[in-house]
């Protein structure tokens, strides 16, 4: 499965859209256009904290671009929420719909750590006959199983999570290469896997403000910046 | 020809983070404790908390406060590692940026294996910087106060390093949480580790009433005989005009007043409701409750105080929540230290609004009680302020938080208010006058003096 490449909402106006919102700071657009921020959200289940803010976002009449590993890290654990939320005419979800799960570095992993020795273990099953006796409880499987598992969890996790950020910033750039970023006035990383994307799109774009902090209140302090 | 030399003055390394132009809680005593000592004769040098952490982190700081700090006073700011607090992607570096998780951990390691507070650096440029100026010219006492505790540590080390000993004053609480009256952290954490360690090495350590004293000596006993309080008082030089000699004005509504800075541990649905329900009454049925003071010690904490006080939303607010009727609840905004003492003339009755049990005084009491005026009070019973405040002739306590019981109060005092006399007003300020924070601060600075092991000038003596 590929990434998604539409925007969950339909592609929103330049106008005003409602009484609270009719301001912006990101360069080319018109000084009448709402304030566009980028939320960045990186974790595989939204916390309620990302989840409200995009709310009170929309609700000030913000526009929202809100990256995502998947829409299930929002509709899984709150459906009826993320249902009324996903067809909100400001809000456009860009996801990367599991690809992570996708990247090389995790099909190497998987291939080395479960697969081989799964099938290592399998076949010597196989050979020796023992799978097929009754009543022998699958304890290899079982026991390559938990190695398996120990592995992920105390090598191979701890290191991956530490250039993750990275990794996704990567495969976000890719994601997002369609994005004009010169219509953003702000990008929000809500978490630390979001903070290197956050930081390499502060770099690139000077007019963008960037930024961990979950601000509301954005039309009165990006005019007042502008 | 043999020189005479002027007697020595007796010189003080001030540890105190916040201390003006910060406008936290705790720096009105910071302030009192530094201009006494040089008042007294001491050579004081405070470190403070950096500048470009005050404007743009806390973005609370009150100028003219700067102006009532004793010119004699040397404020040193050294710096402090703001990755905790530092939101903005843009000023990240090239570390930081690219592998984030790995900084937040070195980060989160330096405060195990260090000092587990994100004002560490602080005090470890403090040492530094103290260092270089006990190199100079020695130091002979150490006063830290905190919180930040890392004032504390800093103030061990120092010690550790030079022999010059120190005194530890608890302006806040360290390990005890206020507002659930239980300890602030686990047991193993580092804290208590610390806290020990501080403790016992430390010349005295002070608190601001007997029940923290009393905590604190119990769990640990073997120091217990070197504590002593030294309560908050209210600064005589910041309440300069004679408020509560106005002659009651009985047709104009009365004015009830709060001030200092709201937070959200402070009983504020209790206040709103207990406010509406006493403006029920005839004789409050047009008066007003000011809130004087900032919402909140952060940025963008005002919005959910303003709704929780029943306050119309400002621009940009979500006005969900809000009913649109007038409860009588002003917000006035800041004041400035400077200015508080208008603010008490025009009151006819002051708020106790105070989070937290029976280890929370409070140092807005003080100066409450010095105004002559009607007190009402609106927080849980059994509060350590109860002790400064139960000689006070016009105070009224509900001894609880049922809003009916404080709306019955409030109701009594307004009534007192109307019908204060000067002579009232007069027994009221007398028993203020016990809690000046220079009377107070007394002890403190003799403490201090027995410390230095130097022939020293006379107190109060001048260069």
């Amino acid at each position: 499965m590929g990434e998604r490449a539409e925007p969950v909402g339909p592609a929103p106006s330049n106008g005003p859209v409602d009484a609270g919102g009719a301001q912006a700071a990101a360069p080319g657009r018109s000084s009448g256009a709402p304030v566009r921020v980028m939320l960045l959200a990186f974790t595989h289940r939204l916390p309620e904290r990302v989840r409200n803010y995009v709310l009170n976002l929309l609700a000030e009449g913000v526009e929202v671009d809100l990256a995502i590993l998947g829409t299930d890290a929002w509709s899984e654990h709150e459906p009826e929420q993320w249902a009324e939320v996903s067809r909100h005419p400001r809000l456009r979800v860009h996801s990367l719909d599991g690809a992570e799960h996708r990247h090389p570095v995790r099909r190497v992993e998987r291939l080395l750590v479960y697969k081989l020795p799964g099938g290592a273990v399998a076949g010597t099953k196989r050979l020796t006959g023992r799978g097929q006796r009754s009543g022998d409880g699958g304890q290899p499987e079982e026991g390559q199983q938990r190695i398996a598992d120990a592995i992920h969890n105390r090598v191979f996790m701890p290191f991956y999570r530490l250039g993750r950020p990275r990794l996704l910033a990567r495969m976000f750039h890719k994601r997002l290469a369609g994005v004009d970023f010169t219509d953003v006035d702000r990008v929000v990383a809500a978490d630390v896997y979001a903070v290197t994307f956050g930081w390499q799109l502060a770099r690139r774009y000077p007019h963008l403000v960037a930024t961990m902090q979950l601000d509301l209140n954005l039309h009165e302090s990006h005019r007042s910046a502008g | 020809m043999k020189v005479r030399r002027a007697p020595m003055r007796p010189r003080v390394l001030y540890l105190s983070f916040y201390f003006p132009p910060s406008r936290a809680s705790g720096v009105y005593r910071a302030r009192a404790t530094a201009n006494h000592l040089a008042a007294k004769g001491w050579d004081v040098t405070a470190c403070a908390a950096p500048l470009d952490f005050l404007y743009g982190v806390i973005g609370s700081v009150d100028e003219e406060l700067t102006a009532t700090i004793d010119p004699r006073i040397t404020v040193e700011r050294p710096s402090l590692n703001q990755f905790a607090w530092n939101k903005d992607l843009r000023q990240y570096g090239r570390f930081r940026g690219s592998m984030p998780l790995l900084a937040q951990k070195l980060y989160s390691l330096s405060q195990r294996k260090g000092f587990p507070e994100n004002y560490a650096s602080w005090g470890l440029n403090a040492v530094a910087r103290g260092l270089k100026l006990h190199a100079r010219n020695r130091f002979d006492v150490v006063l830290a106060t905190g919180n930040p505790f890392a004032s504390f540590g800093a103030a061990w080390l120092f010690s550790r390093i030079t022999g010059v000993p120190y005194i530890v004053d608890y302006r806040d609480s360290w390990t005890l949480d206020l507002f659930t009256d239980s300890p602030a952290f686990p047991d193993g954490h580092p804290a208590w580790q610390w806290e020990k360690r501080v403790l016992g090495g430390a010349a005295t350590s002070v608190f601001v009433n007997e029940a923290l004293r009393g905590w604190h000596a119990e769990r640990y006993p073997r120091v217990a005989d070197r504590m002593m309080v030294v309560p908050n008082g209210w600064d005589a030089d910041l309440l300069t005009s004679s408020p509560g000699d106005r002659p009651t004005d009985r047709t104009r509504p009365l004015s009830f007043d709060y001030l200092g800075t709201m937070t959200s541990k402070q009983p504020v649905e209790e206040l709103t409701e207990a406010w509406t329900r006493a403006r029920r009454h005839p004789d409050l049925a047009d008066a007003e409750l000011n809130i004087h003071g900032h919402l909140g010690f952060f940025r963008n904490a005002h919005h959910d105080l303003r709704q929780r006080l029943g306050l119309p939303p400002e621009e940009g607010d979500d006005p969900a929540g809000y009913e649109g009727k007038d409860l009588g609840i002003r917000y006035r905004g800041p004041v400035s230290k400077t200015e508080v003492a208008r603010v008490y003339e025009e009151s006819d009755v002051l708020v106790f609004l105070a989070g937290g049990g029976r280890y929370v005084t409070s140092g807005k009491i003080f100066e409450y009680m010095a105004t002559g005026r009607p007190i009402v009070s609106v927080h849980a019973p059994g509060i350590a302020a109860k002790d400064v405040l139960s000689g006070y002739p016009l105070w009224f306590n509900a001894d609880s938080l049922d809003v009916d019981a404080v709306a019955h109060t409030m109701v009594q005092a307004g009534k007192a208010a109307r019908d204060l006399t000067p002579e009232q007003r007069a027994v009221a300020r007398r028993h203020a006058d016990g809690f000046t924070r220079d009377g107070l601060l007394a002890p403190l600075e003799a403490r201090m003096r027995s410390l230095v092991k130097r022939p020293l000038a006379e107190p109060g003596s001048e260069d």
